[in-house]
């Protein structure tokens, strides 16, 4: 059997070749390995239904450990416990946005469908239909009567999603039309709050993975501060059936210590809880788990003498250090393995570029205009690292705050003239600033919109300028997003290992997606690395180049043929430390 | 008329606050005094502070209710593993001094503690200097040794030698190895223990480092590696060492192979 010919060898599929975790997809599981993880999820979601109080527990773990794998085994073991919720949440976003991006998972996990087609939703509200109209949500309660009831499920369920909806969608189903002053924050707190109610006693398992992506660079602490919050607000009453586990790299412990205060930090840290690296003896039960998930594989497996067949176990115990792996660097030494006793040689060695470019196509994914405003705000900054974020009615700041940008993807014609005033009467001529909004391309303004085109009329006779941002650029910005939440998490593999974050935010310096460029050239930054140096030496003055290197991620080589070229601006002085400055021009001293 | 008690939630708030640098356990009178609450009021706000694990309930001792931050369990598992860090004991002795040290466990609980040590590795069984067995805690040589000389200088005083010439540690008849290094290792590995918050959980190199500062940057990262080698812990790689401006890298252990790590763990 063990000399089954290369032809009947490739009709297997690899059965390591999922790398990094899925809660919702990871099937494949040894409940040995992390069992006390998993034992620790168990006892707090019990606690908090036994005792009524909403509780927190963090997961922490090397990069490829298996945090992410252990929510996969909540997720199942949930399918077989009543009245209960599992809200994975990436926690890929923003401090601005995190209310409503906790909603959206929210919604999301109670409109999925289990294997037998029924929602959440129908599971866990539909016994208590009769008494939706009685909740004092009026709004919260037709959205759910209509989504129980099978009625305007799109527009109801992108309503629950905190999505945009145009006015006639809104009157069709006899909800409120948004308000001028509407936080949309506090909104989609508050309905959380609600959501979470209407499902007592059924419990809420909120899983916080990626803690790590909540920076959209190195030194934000903003989504952590936030997020922390968010938590303290989920664990106290009024709530007594929210459960948190948060899954956060070891490596990340410090930064989370020295950024929570400490109220923060005992809800959050009170319970936690290691997931180790795994050991031979456990490798020695993952891989046959994994070789024998394809029937037709483990057919012919069965009665080889070595449990590890097809694969050996000197390659794969190479990569072991003290006995200790992460999990995820042993499946992908099987993946490879696998491939060359399937395929007869090794896979290809691809290049990190190529396999950054692979990954980036991955994360491609259709984003609805109604979404456009969430791609940008948290994907932005990430290609300009020096957007500047502001706190009060403008988003962003651009060349030291001469250079003003607010979002505006409003699909709903009041909420979008009631942003274009507020941002009318902030924008101060005399302040010498431009602004530039941004728009989803897919976002018209109707020619009626008379009172709308008005607002935007006079933004423009204040130096302001309507961007039209393409779908291409939204799309590729979400992508950017999503792959260096990875990165940061530590879940962008290359041969089982992470790839350092310093390294993809070089590789996006490099390979900015077409579209992206294009809206970049629309707002008069052509080169961007000129435009992160002229930032950072705006608000810096004086710099090392190698600092300057870091800030901008690029090389010092980069950073000083850059500067070079542009003598009006940067001046360098060579010495051991070659430090880059600011050129300011001068009135000349009149002679005396 | 009474005067209403504060909301729910900020009692238990003050009780926590009040817990939180307690030395030891504290009585209920004692909490309730302090937290200005009625025995209604302090029991509700005990109950939910003890849901969220933020307060731990103690066994009662001399008929009052003891309460602290720490788990009673815990705690006692830690008086054990010091204890055996000092000396080493036979198992009933270590279970009796232990029970000194806290209050409200039977001998019959500890033993069980002890028990449970023994069976997760945290103690480790060394042959006695007459028969049988002692438990010392995992890799804690210092302790065998200091055992093994007062049993040495017991056998001097016995025979009547009034000077006992036991080699000191470091001196040249210490081993080949010399004290210091396996001193370094015992050091990190309790001072993990005792910072880390559950069996387990890494500590960051950072507060290590804090813990021992007397210890040099070469000597922690090379007792770090020989324990990683030997399977005591785990070392948390970091993925990003070499962006790191220097000062923040020099916290981490280097393995001298290229690679930094960020946190130890006790391997289990």
């Amino acid at each position: 059997m063990s000399h089954l010919p290369f032809e009947d060898r490739a009709r297997f599929p690899n059965p390591f070749g999922k790398i990094v975790g899925d809660p919702l997809e990871d099937n494949v599981d040894v409940v040995d390995i992390n069992r006390e993880a998993f034992e620790a999820c168990q006892r707090l979601i019990g606690d908090v239904r036994t005792h009524h109080a909403s509780g927190a527990l963090t997961l922490f773990g090397e990069a490829g450990a298996g945090k992410t794998h252990i929510l996969g085994r909540v997720r199942r073991w949930l399918q077989t416990e009543p009245a209960s919720l599992f809200v994975p949440v990436r926690m890929d976003t923003s401090a601005r946005m995190l209310w409503r991006h906790l909603r959206r998972n929210l919604a999301d996990a109670l409109l999925r469908t289990d294997a037998s087609g029924q929602r959440a939703l129908d599971r866990l509200l539909g016994p208590k239909s009769a008494a939706i109209g009685e909740f004092p949500e009026r709004d919260l309660s037709i959205v759910l009567g209509n989504l129980l009831e099978g009625r305007h499920v799109r527009d109801s369920s992108a309503w629950l999603r905190g999505q945009d909806l145009p006015e006639t969608a809104l009157t069709r189903m006899d909800l409120a039309q948004p308000g001028p002053e509407d936080d949309q924050e506090a909104i989609s707190r508050n309905l959380i709050a609600s959501l979470c109610s209407m499902i007592e006693p059924g419990v809420a398992v909120f899983c916080l993975d990626q803690w790590e992506a909540l920076q959209s660079f190195a030194g934000d602490t903003d989504g952590l501060f936030t997020t922390g919050q968010a938590v303290s607000f989920l664990h106290d009453p009024p709530f007594r059936n929210v459960c948190i586990i948060s899954c956060v790299q070891t490596g990340f412990v410090p930064r989370l210590e020295n950024v929570l205060d400490e109220a923060i930090r005992q809800r959050l840290l009170s319970r936690r809880q290691a997931i180790d690296l795994i050991d031979w003896d456990k490798a020695l039960r993952l891989i046959p788990a994994r070789l024998d998930e394809f029937p037709a594989l483990s057919q012919v497996r069965r009665g080889q003498p070595d449990p590890l067949w097809p694969l050996s176990e000197g390659p794969i115990r190479s990569i072991f250090t003290a006995n200790a792996a992460p999990a995820r660097r042993v499946i992908s030494r099987c993946k490879d393995l696998f491939d060359l006793w399937r395929i007869g040689e090794a896979q290809a060695d691809e290049s990190l570029d190529h396999v950054l470019q692979a990954r980036l196509d991955e994360r491609m994914r259709p984003v609805e205009p109604a979404d456009a405003e969430a791609a940008m705000r948290t994907g932005l900054p990430l290609v300009l690292t020096s957007l500047a974020r502001k706190d009060g009615t403008f988003d962003f700041a651009l060349r030291g705050g001469s250079q003003l940008v607010a979002l505006c993807n409003q699909t709903n014609g009041t909420s979008l003239y009631a942003r274009l005033r507020k941002l009318d009467e902030a924008l101060k001529p005399e302040s010498g600033a431009n602004l530039l909004l941004l728009r989803d391309s897919r976002l018209p303004i109707g020619e009626k919109a008379g009172k709308t085109r008005q607002r935007l009329k006079s933004i423009e006779d204040k130096r302001g300028r309507l961007v039209s941002v393409s779908q291409e650029a939204v799309e590729s910005l979400g992508a950017l997003r999503r792959l260096l939440a990875d990165a940061r998490s530590g879940d962008l593999a290359y041969h089982g290992d992470p790839v350092p974050v310093t390294k993809v935010e070089q590789w996006i310096a490099g390979h900015l997606p077409s579209a992206i460029e294009a809206l970049l050239s629309e707002i008069d930054i052509p080169d961007l690395l000129s435009a992160r140096l002229t930032d950072l030496i705006a608000q810096r003055k004086i710099v090392s180049i190698e600092e300057a290197a870091r800030e901008t991620a690029s090389s010092a080589l980069e950073v000083e043929s850059c500067a070079r070229r542009d003598p009006g601006l940067f001046g360098i002085l060579q010495g051991g430390t070659s430090v880059l400055f600011q050129i300011v021009e001068t009135e000349p001293v009149p002679a005396e | 008329m009474s005067t209403p008690g504060p909301p729910p939630a900020e009692a238990t708030q003050r009780i926590v606050a009040i817990l939180e640098p307690a030395l030891k356990p504290v009585t209920f009178g004692q909490l309730k005094k302090a937290a200005h609450l009625d025995n209604a009021g302090t029991t509700r706000a005990l109950e939910a502070a003890i849901n969220q694990g933020a307060v731990f309930r103690w066994p009662d001792y001399r008929r009052s209710q003891y309460f602290w931050r720490q788990s009673p369990m815990e705690t006692a598992r830690q008086a054990v593993l010091t204890i055996a860090s000092g000396e080493a004991y036979s198992r009933s002795r270590l279970a009796e001094r232990a029970r000194r040290t806290i209050p409200g466990f039977s001998i019959k609980e500890m033993n069980r503690i002890v028990s449970d040590l023994i069976s997760t590795r945290e103690l480790q069984q060394v042959p006695a200097f007459t028969t049988g067995k002692l438990l010392i805690r995992a890799g804690a040589a210092a302790a065998y040794e200091t055992t093994a000389r007062k049993f040495i200088a017991e056998k001097f005083r016995k025979a009547g030698l009034d000077r006992v010439s036991v080699p000191a540690p470091g001196s040249a008849g210490a081993g080949e190895r010399g004290a210091e290094p396996h001193d370094a290792e015992t050091r990190i590995l309790e001072a993990i223990r005792s910072l880390e918050p559950v069996p387990g959980v890494p500590v960051s190199t950072q507060r290590l480092r804090n813990h021992l500062k007397t210890m040099d940057k070469h000597d922690f990262d090379r007792a770090a590696i020989r324990l990683r080698d030997a399977g005591k812990i785990f070392l948390s790689l970091h993925h990003d060492a070499h962006n790191l401006p220097q000062a923040q890298r020099d916290q981490l252990v280097d393995s001298d192979d290229g690679n930094f790590h960020v946190a130890l763990a006790v391997r289990r």
